[in-house]
């Protein structure tokens, strides 16, 4: 008998599908569901999901252009950022009535200042309306206990837009579902991970894109049967890398990067490792929990110290099994940069090679120029060979 | 790369200054740094903060600080800042990297730190900054790393509310401007800040003091009120900016003392001298400019070339306009009056509607024909909403030039370029030609 491969996998397909299309998922309703955009990695989605609503992620698009973004953002914006914008203003997102933006970044506390003053000083532009989920990342009792406040807000005001206040049950089964994506996802994981990958890190991408747009019981069931054959799929050969940095909301810089002869093992961006990790206990109080879970997580490039961000990655290198590092950074996302030095110095001393990839647009400018980096660095690392 | 010269080629000059306050400010700032350099070297503490830490709380433990601007801003007024800037890109870190907040992290790379300005910054016992932007917890934490001191991360937070005027309440009425849930937590951290400096300093924790302290900020806000006003209603104006930045800034640094108290009397007493005299500043004015945007502190005398050439006057500045607007804080609690104090600024200063209404209200009570707005593209943080600050001037029908510069790297700078683009901003949409 022949083994599957990914693509003959009729769950991937249809993940994959959805995670093509996933601007879509914010145009209409979904299995009855009011998609509510979410920008920034700390929206807690619990919340959204137990108040009856579809959390939809908020992704850039490459085919749509930045032409409104660039009216309103200035020039130090991340490109991700300015994409995102696009969409919101002028895109995908533009006829939700709600977007919730979390403060993950300095750059999205601006969003929102800015499309809450398009609101004010441009209504005839229509955009969604923006809330802001103001959420610290100090792990400090004092920010927990403000994040718990600022959530229960949260809370009161997606029950102010169903029209009815939200239950504990209602929350307990979110946690629930949405604990139940986060196992399959780092059930995923462990078959990027194990000795012989058996997904890829391009495709990792897209299975973690389609959660956050994806009704999760929907994906659920999708990623569970994906699971079951994935023992069967063919291993993967080539050299194991860890990617660090910007978060990548769409996998062609993976694609380009494995189409030299390496896999990716895992990264610790917002759009990878770092969605799924970490549960929510389901025997505490509902909203200590949730708060405990994204306060207490892995730290983000963004608001963690550089220390933190240095130890951070040689663990997750070394748990990931990867035996070199590319660390991809944007134009203009100056948090991974401020990062980087220290990054390097401490890859070096533990002998592992890295590879920066710096200054780079929300596109691939020059595949060709990328691919040649990264096949001498695989070169240098096999000693000649990729 | 190597590094340049400890003083590279000078891109940019130093401001004459026309009046006897802003001489004595600027010669005291020298005498401070040096009797500072001398209490440390006697064993004293030395803070390294961020401009938007409450250093109240540092005046009233009788903490000596230094703040991270204001050292950025000195570096390169003393033209310093290409060859520390360039010593921070030799070590990895990128170019194009926000720079008004890492000059002073630069610096300390310098192999030989005595050869910095006066002598160059001791070494500090602590280290405090506020997180409102990515960078400043990289930033600062790197500093404290690299002098092996700890470090203290105050919190941002984020306002939910867009008050009406809030230049009419921010002293009385802040705590519904600034929303008790962000007050509490501030005043929360306040106290883990002092905990922290008892701890890490020896230092004790005065109410009384606190409370003068308090009492000699409103003191010196309420002079600055003055002058702001008194700058507003006369024509020609009586100084320009040149004359008062450093002459605001030089004491806000130094608030909480008697002697902030006397100078920023002292300007005002001297303007009030000027325009009972009927002395402008140009006596050739044609027109008044605002200045939006952080100082150009590598050639603060790149205004005076509009003014003496155009009649151009720079006759408002984020400086002397956020002195008289944005820090008398009334009220029973002075811990808590002093976080609405920091909860504002941020607001007050990046977030637009909240900016660009104030700033426009400023343009028509100053009687402002015209604004240039400097933008420092390496900075998210204080970019501001541009858009939206253009937008207002205009719709107010107050033309607007935006010009695109570091506000202290002085290596980006063209003085050809930038003079040549405000000349025919003056010429073509201002209609002004040369005297």
């Amino acid at each position: 008998m022949s083994r599957p491969l990914l693509y003959a996998s009729q769950a991937f397909e249809e993940i994959r599908h959805a995670y093509q299309n996933r601007h879509s998922a914010a145009k209409s309703l979904v299995n009855g569901k009011k998609p509510i955009g979410c920008l920034g990695s700390d929206v807690p989605e619990e919340l959204v999901m137990a108040a009856g609503f579809l959390p939809v992620r908020v992704f850039g698009s490459i085919a749509g252009g930045t032409a409104m973004a660039d009216r309103y953002l200035e020039k130090g914006f991340d490109p991700l950022i300015r994409a995102q914008f696009e969409q919101i203003v002028n895109g995908a997102y533009r006829d939700l009535d709600h977007v919730i933006i979390s403060n993950s970044s300095d750059a999205l506390i601006r969003v929102f200042y800015y499309l809450r003053a398009m609101r004010i000083k441009e209504p005839e532009l229509r955009v969604p309306e923006p809330y802001f989920f103001d959420f610290l990342h100090s792990r400090r009792r004092m920010c927990g206990l403000y994040n718990r406040e600022r959530a229960k807000a949260l809370l009161s005001k997606l029950g102010e837009w169903r029209g009815k206040a939200v239950t504990e049950a209602e929350l307990r089964e979110a946690i629930a579902v949405l604990n139940e994506t986060r196992r399959l996802l780092g059930r995923m994981a462990e078959h990027r991970t194990r000795p012989e990958p058996r997904i890829s890190g391009a495709h990792a991408l897209q299975i973690i894109g389609a959660a956050m747009v994806m009704p999760k019981t929907e994906f659920n069931a999708l990623l569970g049967r994906l699971l079951e054959d994935a023992d069967d799929f063919p291993p993967i050969k080539g050299t194991k890398l860890y990617v660090t940095g910007s978060p990548m909301d769409e996998p062609a810089f993976y694609e380009v990067v494995e189409s030299c002869g390496a896999v990716i093992v895992g990264e610790d961006h917002e759009t990878g490792d770092r969605y799924y990790e970490g549960l929510v206990s389901e025997t505490a109080d509902p909203m200590d929990a949730i708060i405990d879970r994204y306060h207490y997580r892995r730290p983000s490039s963004s608001q963690a110290t550089v220390s933190v961000r240095v130890q951070d990655l040689l663990d997750n290198v070394r748990k990931s099994g990867a035996q070199g590092v590319i660390v991809y950074i944007r134009q203009s996302d100056d948090a991974p940069s401020w990062d980087y030095p220290e990054q390097r110095k401490a890859l070096e001393a533990a002998g592992i090679p890295l590879l920066l990839i710096d200054r780079q647009s929300y596109s691939i400018s020059d595949p060709v120029a990328l691919k040649n980096k990264v096949e001498a660095f695989l070169q240098s690392m096999n000693g000649g060979s990729a | 790369m190597s590094t340049g010269e400890r003083i590279p080629e000078k891109k940019g000059s130093a401001s004459v200054k026309r009046l006897q306050t802003a001489a004595r400010a600027t010669a005291y700032q020298k005498e401070w740094f040096l009797g500072l350099k001398e209490r440390v070297a006697q064993g004293e503490p030395l803070a390294l903060v961020n401009a938007d830490v409450p250093q109240e709380i540092f005046r009233a433990m009788d903490i000596p600080y230094v703040v991270n601007q204001w050292w950025s801003a000195v570096c390169s007024a003393k033209q310093m800042a290409p060859y520390y800037l360039d010593l921070l890109n030799m070590q990895g870190y990128r170019k194009d990297l926000c720079r008004y907040c890492s000059l002073s992290l630069a610096s300390a790379f310098d192999p030989e730190p005595e050869k910095g300005p006066w002598g160059g910054l001791p070494k500090p016992t602590v280290a405090v900054s506020r997180l409102t932007c990515d960078s400043q917890a990289k930033i600062f934490e790197l500093w404290s790393q690299k002098f092996g001191v700890p470090f203290y991360p105050l919190e941002n937070t984020v306002p939910t509310i867009i008050p009406d005027k809030w230049w009419e309440k921010a002293p009385t009425r802040w705590e519904e401007l600034f929303e008790p849930h962000r007050l509490d937590l501030m005043v929360e951290d306040f106290k883990g800040l002092i905990n922290f400096l008892e701890r890490e300093t020896g230092k004790v924790f005065s109410e009384t003091r606190f409370k003068e302290v308090m009492n000699l900020v409103n003191e010196q806000a309420k002079y600055n009120r003055m002058t702001r006003d008194l700058i507003a209603k006369t024509r020609p104006a009586p100084v320009t900016i040149t004359d008062t930045v450093q002459t605001v800034m030089v004491p806000q640094w130094q608030r909480g003392t008697q002697w902030a108290v006397d100078i920023a009397k002292s300007l005002y007493e001297e303007v009030k001298h000027l325009v009972d005299e009927g002395k402008a500043a140009v006596p050739h004015e044609k027109i008044r400019l605002m200045w939006v945007g952080r100082g150009l502190w590598f050639n603060l005398g790149f205004y005076q070339h509009f003014e003496e050439k155009y009649g151009a006057v720079f006759v408002w500045s984020i400086y002397l306009g956020l002195a008289a607007d944005a820090y008398a804080r009334y009220g029973d609690d002075p811990l808590r009056a002093l976080a609405s104090r920091f909860a504002g600024m941020e607001d007050m200063l990046h977030m637009p509607p909240w900016n660009c209404d104030w700033y426009v209200k400023e343009a028509k009570e100053n009687g402002i024909d015209a604004v240039v707005h400097l933008i420092s593209d390496s900075c998210t943080q204080g970019a501001g909403g541009t858009y939206f600050v253009k937008k207002a001037f205009e719709d107010a029908g107050i033309p607007v030039l935006q010009l695109h510069a570091d506000p202290v790297d002085a290596r980006s700078w063209d003085d050809s370029v930038m003079t040549e683009q405000l000349e025919r901003f003056l010429q073509t949409r201002l209609g002004v030609k040369p005297a």
